[in-house]
């Protein structure tokens, strides 16, 4: 095969994956408008239902509430093309609302894969390359028992015992007016260890399984068989069966650790984009969380499309496969 | 990935779930620290000059403001009692002067003249002038407000005129014979003529605070303002944070990063205080939040004045403050209003008599009918007394549900008008406040004449002992035939510095004025 056959190949499998993960978008936010405003409830009642329904109607009216859906979807869909993510039901554009907020959330994300990266794939490889014995089965053990506890109970326990107990680190992360969560480090600390604890567990075990398949390999085996230190058959014979799988497991988790950080967000109080998609969801201001669902879910997608390239990029059967 | 609204609400709940059970672990673990009941009427010593106070409240997120018209989160009205002043507070249920000192109503209460108060300054030093209160009048009615204000309906707002540097005739659309009372109650804040902006950077106040930084959902930095009219404030700087999880305001108060939690669970006051030099307060039997259920009159069920009645005999008041309050908090006697001037004291708690319920309710033809008892997480504690108080009435032998919908469609219109009766809750409001926003809802509201009547006579009266005869006959009403069962009235706790002094209440103790606070030592 040609250098010019496997760009073309290349070139064609991106494209029709983008074409894929746009149409995915486009369903996605058919299911994201309709979902959200079929549910009960709306901005009016949320904010002026005590008023009475005269209220109500008026507010309904001029937030353009009674007007049909499929009408509201066509303006909605071609604002987000052009970048507009509309204007929330207080007024405010949607994009401003989210831009800061959503950075701290990014920042959250990032730091715990800072970490995460790096702990998920020492733990895994460690436990998978011995596997049955003592340090795999308290890896396994624990990362187990950390999947199996939900969010908010770990970020709980971590609040009452370094925060209420101990008294270590401030229990709810507050940031001053103005200032970057960067500025106040140690509001980050708890937050960012109750998301990478639940990434970890999740994480560890998938590489850990990779590892230990990769190290049963022919491959392998023949490696050692002759006497290739195991440094080397590390970096040469395992590592590159792991990577993928690795790196897949990586960008989802990412993904995930956007809006997974919801609960824990609010369990600390950190000013992240949880707290708007909740508030959002209380008072029923259909635009942000519309505009919140989709970015989590492109982000998601995008998420899942890149995993997808690297596995084949990373993968030398699939790289010059067809498709 | 896609949330739905369900979804999140769900695990919005089960947070609350979750964080209310994590307090009960909390409270096993450290009832060994003498949990003392709360103290009421704590922090009334005289504070000292200086210092700088953090205060959490619960906030409204990315959507907090500091322009006082949209403030709807108990952040937004904490900073925007200590930023701007209102014409009349409302203080012990009764309305106070503030920016105005008087407001006299003509003869015939279509009109009444304003007289504001001498050498008051905005944060700019310009003075406060009669131009400003048509302007913050007029901004009431300005296009696109999202706000709720009753005020519009009852003001002739484009007819409003400065008559002097300090007076302005106001006319009615119908008379109003006690304007203080109806300022009051609505809250009536006064902004600068002229202001469009309410930015950190631009926004002018006459308060005993102005602002130095603001993050929406996050935290305002307000300094002492000198020239303040009503002197000084003690605390060099007021720290407002937004903290909505009410266990994370008391986490943060026993961890030191603030002085003062407002409303914590009753769960976490059961603990006490967690840790040295911090106590848990009340904010006092006048400032009680009543909870309720509103009957729908509409529906035929409701209609019948026996089955109202039997429904009152029926509850197990006492049942209900056990279970939703803790016990912080004593039976109701059926009246919204608790603490507000007129608010008819001497009328009892009716005690629960079931042999009467069920008789009343086989007169009126009742027997095992079915309704519906709408309830929302609206407010904590609706839920959970929603649920009792329909079991309850299972044990009269009706067929009572629980219809628990979210805090967002809780007000939907049609959902009320077809529910039985609304699960209700509302602080110390001023009365008028009270009768007239439930009569603005056609399914909560309470047709009859002698009522009517009385509201109207109530409203036009310009002279204290009328108005007082009318409240008492209106109230007399409600506790004879009305659709209102408030089974109880909640207390308000708090968690604060032993020496922070000064958080005062006026309207609601979930929203203070803080301007006052400060240490003692």
């Amino acid at each position: 095969m040609t250098r010019r056959d496997m760009a073309h190949r290349a070139i064609r499998l991106l494209a029709g994956r983008l074409a894929v993960t746009g149409g995915l978008l486009l369903l996605l936010s058919v299911v994201v408008f309709a979902g959200t405003d079929l549910l009960p409830g709306d901005p009016a009642t949320a904010r002026l239902g005590g008023l009475g329904p005269a209220e109500v109607a008026e507010a309904r009216a001029r937030l353009g509430l009674d007007r049909p859906l499929a009408e509201r979807y066509g303006e909605w869909v071609t604002g987000l093309l052009r970048g507009d993510l509309g204007t929330s039901a207080e007024g405010r554009p949607v994009g401003e609302l989210l831009s800061e907020r959503l950075g701290n959330s990014l920042l959250l994300a990032g730091l715990t894969l800072a970490v995460l990266v790096p702990g998920s794939l020492l733990l895994g490889v460690a436990a998978g390359l011995r596997q049955g014995r003592a340090v795999d089965r308290a890896v396994t053990t624990g990362m187990l028992l950390l999947a199996a506890v939900p969010e908010f109970v770990v970020a709980g326990g971590l609040v009452l015992l370094f925060a209420v107990t101990l008294g270590w680190l401030p229990a709810v992360s507050l940031v001053p007016a103005g200032a970057s969560p960067l500025s106040v480090p140690e509001v980050l600390v708890l937050p960012v260890l109750s998301l990478l604890l639940l990434g970890l567990a999740y994480a560890t075990r998938l590489i850990r399984a990779a590892t230990a398949a990769a190290a049963r390999a022919p491959h392998v085996e023949f490696m050692r068989i002759n006497g290739l230190p195991p440094r080397t058959v590390l970096r040469e014979g395992v590592l590159p069966a792991v990577l993928p799988v690795a790196l897949q497991v990586w960008l989802t988790t990412g993904a995930g650790l956007i809006g997974g950080a919801v609960l824990v967000e609010r369990v600390f109080g950190y000013p992240g984009i949880g707290d708007v998609l909740i508030r959002a969801v209380q008072s029923g201001d259909l635009p942000v969380v519309q505009a919140l669902a989709m970015l989590l879910g492109g982000v998601m997608l995008l998420a899942l499309f890149a995993a997808d390239l690297s596995t084949r990029a990373l993968t030398p059967v699939l790289r010059t496969a067809g498709r | 990935m896609s949330w739905t609204r369900r979804d999140v609400l769900r695990l919005t709940g089960m947070t609350a779930g979750a964080v209310a059970g994590w307090s009960l672990l909390a409270a096993c673990g450290s009832s060994s620290d003498g949990s003392a009941g709360p103290v009421e009427g704590a922090g009334t010593a005289a504070p000292r000059r200086g210092g700088t106070v953090r205060l959490a409240f619960a906030g409204g997120g990315a959507g907090e403001s500091l322009d006082p018209f949209a403030a709807y989160s108990p952040a937004d009205l904490v900073r925007g009692l200590v930023l701007f002043d209102r014409l009349f507070n409302v203080l012990d249920g009764a309305p106070s002067p503030a920016l105005a000192v008087s407001a006299e109503p003509a003869a015939d209460a279509m009109s009444f003249t304003l007289t504001l108060r001498q050498n008051v300054t905005w944060h700019d030093g310009s003075p406060l002038t009669a131009a400003d209160v048509a302007y913050s009048l007029a901004y009431l009615t300005g296009p696109g407000r999202t706000f709720a204000s009753e005020l519009p309906a009852y003001l002739d707002i484009e007819r409003v005129s400065a008559d002097g540097e300090l007076t302005l005739t106001v006319p009615t659309l119908r008379p109003v014979g006690d304007p203080a009372t109806l300022l009051a109650g609505a809250a009536m804040t006064v902004i600068k003529e002229g202001t469009t902006s309410f930015s950190p950077g631009e926004v002018l106040g006459t308060g005993a605070f102005r602002v130095t930084a603001f993050e929406a959902g996050r935290e305002a930095r307000l300094t002492r303002y000198e020239d303040y009219w009503g002197g000084p404030a003690p605390a060099d700087e007021l720290v407002i944070v937004s903290v909505d999880e009410a266990q994370a305001r008391v986490n943060a108060a026993q961890g030191g990063q603030v002085d003062y939690a407002s409303d914590i669970p009753y769960t976490a006051a059961r603990t006490g205080a967690g840790a040295a030099g911090l106590e848990v307060r009340d904010a006092g039997a006048g400032h009680r939040h009543g909870y309720g259920f509103v009957l729908n009159t509409t529906r035929e069920l409701m209609a019948d004045p026996r089955v109202r009645m039997a429904l009152r005999l029926g509850v197990d008041r006492q049942a209900l403050v056990d279970t939703v309050f803790l016990g912080y908090g004593t039976p109701g006697n059926d009246l919204f209003g608790h603490g507000a001037q007129y608010f008819a004291d001497g009328i009892p708690a009716l005690e629960r008599d079931t042999d009467r319920a069920r008789a009343l309710l086989a007169e009126a033809g009742a027997d095992g009918a079915r309704l519906t008892i709408r309830s929302g997480d609206y407010e904590v504690g609706l839920n959970a007394s929603t649920e009792l108080f329909v079991e309850q009435l299972r044990e009269l032998g009706l067929d009572a549900r629980a219809q628990i919908v979210s805090s967002t469609e809780y007000f939907d219109p049609e959902g009320i008008a077809a529910a039985d009766a609304l699960a209700f809750t509302l602080g110390p409001f001023l009365l008028h406040v009270i009768y007239n926003r439930s009569a603005a809802f056609p399914s909560l509201a309470f047709e009859d004449e002698e009522l009517e009547q009385a509201l109207a006579d109530a409203a036009a009266a310009t002279r204290e002992g009328e108005r007082a005869r009318a409240w008492r006959a209106a109230q007399e009403v409600m506790a004879d035939r009305g659709n209102w069962v408030v089974w109880g009235l909640g207390d308000v706790l708090s968690l604060a510095r032993e020496d922070l002094t000064g958080v005062e209440v006026r309207e609601s103790p979930k929203y203070p004025y803080v301007g006052e606070a400060g240490f003692t030592a």
